[in-house]
């Protein structure tokens, strides 16, 4: 019997007739009938379990039955000299105390050990979608299996006279020293193996191969799975995902750039604003300093005539009522009295110029563009106001509550946008309706259980209800083409939701709009704080 | 002697308007109204040659001061101060010139010399 024999499954029933021996035996352990291919008939069967197996076996063995323990197969060996490991299964009769049994004797030196095995291997060799293909060591075909055969377009007639696995093997040239290393008992797998066919583009196979010992001859046994197909639409494949790489590039490209836009946008719109604020007192400080140059001149002139005085010999009547002239010419009591004044003005300037920079940093950190860190609420709205002041002063009054909220964990940077876009919002929104009287916006914040709740209402024209649900979509937009990216309130909806676990919601008013923003933070940092 | 009226909503701009006018050489009489309500008042009641106005001012801006000084007045001559000069405002005719803001003393003393030369 050697392997071609066994896998082309025509000897396969008299393999398990010649080797097998069955019977039957009751829950006592007696054999009522039993047939021995094993030894020819030469001796009688046993008549019970217990001189058939070891005692231990068959005692253990019987008490599973009997307590009704299911168990697939079991490992016996026979009291036969010498004794003989069996593959043992048994069948309970129906409705009878009796059970069939067969076994089989286990073959170490067998690839294929046991019937089931016998069963699954031929099962598989004939059912394995892919290419099974076994030589002997010199190469010769004995076997392929019937999906194989079709694969390569080979009929099985071929395989008998001769048929060496180099004839059709197209891309390997060592082979040889491939199958020397496999007889050593090497496996290699995932190799790329081409075989040639008949009326057909090559098959391009990844193989797995190694080696099988049956009756001490060696087999090499190819596993090929077809991968031509796959390798034919792997170019297609790449260059499909080359382009949806290219695709998703542009795409990041563009978000980036559409976010940078938004900045750009707001920036450039504010910054005409933030410049007229910062005008107001520079214009004043600028005015003021050249005063303060012209007093210094005639400071400077009296002062000089004091020293030329006093270092003069001739320090008369006649110098001092001429230096005291000077005095109320110059109006020094005016000038020192103004001074003073022109001191507190200037300062003024310089400190709303400082505010307006310290509030125009908190945008631009750029060191806490990724960082969260503790910071007021209270704070990022008072630092947006005074960024937008130049928007609105003219046309919006300003109203804000600040509740006294505990510093939160939190991006501020971030959130500096979340309320510059929605203010901005609003503004605008305002400014559209042309009215005479001044537009009204109120911001409100306060601590609510584990949340931080911010408001703004504004009494402008309000949001229709049926797109209220979609000024949070990005590219979603009322204003004219060119004057907003509609970026502003998705970017909003992504750094309140997304970045920070909070929600945002707009709700319509009598008049106007409000926008309510819910952000948790932990109650510990208030403690600390 | 011609009068010159200021009009700004920053004080401060004002005082040292004032302050720097006080020093220097010109020949005008000099007014100072905080805000374009006041001074629209103003101008009801009082002549004046030449309105300097900020631009941008809540309530009555700096356009609508000066379509009302003109409507008094037609020979005032208005100024207007302002830090982002469109070319509307250029056009506007109730304007006469249009300076950027913050501007020096001289300038401003200067083109009002030209405007009532």
């Amino acid at each position: 019997m050697n392997i071609k024999d066994l896998l082309d499954g025509e000897n396969r029933t008299s393999l398990f007739k010649q080797d097998c021996i069955r019977g039957k035996f009751d829950i006592s352990g007696k054999i009522v009938k039993g047939s021995d291919s094993l030894t020819g008939g030469k001796t009688s069967f046993p008549d019970s379990l217990y001189n058939l197996l070891e005692y231990d076996d068959a005692e253990s063995y019987l008490k599973k039955l009997s307590a009704g323990i299911p168990e697939k197969s079991h490992i016996f060996t026979l009291k036969t000299s010498p004794p003989v490991k069996v593959y043992w299964k048994e069948e309970k009769v129906a409705e009878s105390l009796y059970y069939n049994f067969e076994a089989y004797p286990l073959d170490d030196d067998s690839v294929i050990k046991t019937y089931e095995s016998h069963a699954l291997l031929f099962g598989l060799q004939s059912g394995l979608p892919d290419l099974l293909l076994i030589t002997e060591a010199n190469g010769d075909i004995v076997y392929i299996n019937p999906a194989g055969l079709k694969m390569l377009n080979i009929d099985k007639s071929q395989i008998a006279n001769n048929f060496n696995i180099r004839e059709i093997i197209t891309n390997i040239n060592n082979l040889d020293s491939i199958l020397s290393r496999l007889k050593h008992g090497h496996v290699i797998q995932e190799i790329e193996v081409n075989f040639s066919r008949k009326e057909s583009e090559d098959l391009i196979g990844l193989s797995s191969i190694f080696s099988l010992v049956r009756n001490e001859t060696i087999y090499i046994c190819f596993h090929v799975v077809d991968i031509s197909e796959r390798i034919r639409n792997f170019s297609e494949h790449m260059q499909n995902s080359i382009q949806l790489m290219n695709i998703n590039e542009d795409l990041k490209n563009t978000q980036s750039r559409l976010l940078s836009q938004e900045k750009m946008a707001s920036i450039g719109q504010l910054s005409a604003g933030i410049a007229h604020e910062l005008n107001n007192p520079l214009g004043y400080v600028f005015n003021n300093m050249s005063v303060l140059f012209n007093y210094m001149k005639d400071l400077n002139n009296f002062v000089d005539h004091v020293r030329a005085l006093y270092s003069s010999t001739d320090c008369d009547n006649l110098s001092l009522s001429n230096l005291k002239s000077m005095d109320e010419n110059l109006d020094l009591d005016y000038i020192f009295g103004d001074l003073k004044e022109l001191k507190n003005e200037t300062e003024e300037g310089i400190k709303k110029i400082r505010s307006i920079i310290n509030s125009l940093k908190s945008f631009s950190r750029k060191d806490s563009v990724l960082s969260f860190s503790p910071s007021n609420i209270n704070e990022s709205i008072k630092d947006t106001l005074v960024v937008l002041l130049g928007e609105y002063k003219y046309k919006i009054k300003v109203e804000t509550d600040l509740g006294n909220i505990p510093d939160i964990f939190c991006n501020g940077l971030e959130l500096n946008q979340v309320f510059l876009n929605i203010l901005k919002n609003s503004i605008d929104a305002i400014k559209s309706e042309n009215r005479v009287d001044m537009g009204l916006i109120n911001i409100k914040t306060l601590k609510e259980n584990s949340e931080i709740h911010i408001i703004f209402s504004d009494d402008g024209p309000g949001i229709p209800e049926e797109i209220k649900n979609r000024v949070f979509e990005p590219f979603f937009t009322t204003k004219a083409v060119g004057t907003g990216t509609g970026l502003g309130l998705s970017i909003a909806h992504d750094i309140i939701v997304n970045k920070h676990g909070g929600s945002i919601s707009v709700e319509p008013l009598e008049k106007g709009a409000a926008f309510h923003i819910r952000i948790p933070f932990e109650e510990e940092l208030e403690s600390e704080a | 002697m011609k009068t010159i009226l200021f009009v700004d909503d920053e004080i401060n701009i004002l005082k040292s308007m004032r302050r720097l006018l006080s020093v220097s050489e010109h020949g005008f009489s000099c007014e100072f109204i905080e805000g374009g309500e006041k001074a629209s008042e103003y101008l009801n009641e009082n002549n004046c040659d030449v309105l300097i106005s900020d631009l941008n001012m809540p309530g009555v801006n700096g356009l609508m001061l000066a379509d009302k000084a003109k409507k008094i007045n037609p020979d005032i001559k208005v100024i207007i101060l302002s830090g982002d000069a469109g070319p509307e405002l250029q056009q506007n005719k109730a304007v006469d010139s249009v300076m950027s803001k913050p501007c020096e003393i001289n300038l401003i003393l200067e083109k009002i010399n030209w405007l009532l030369r």
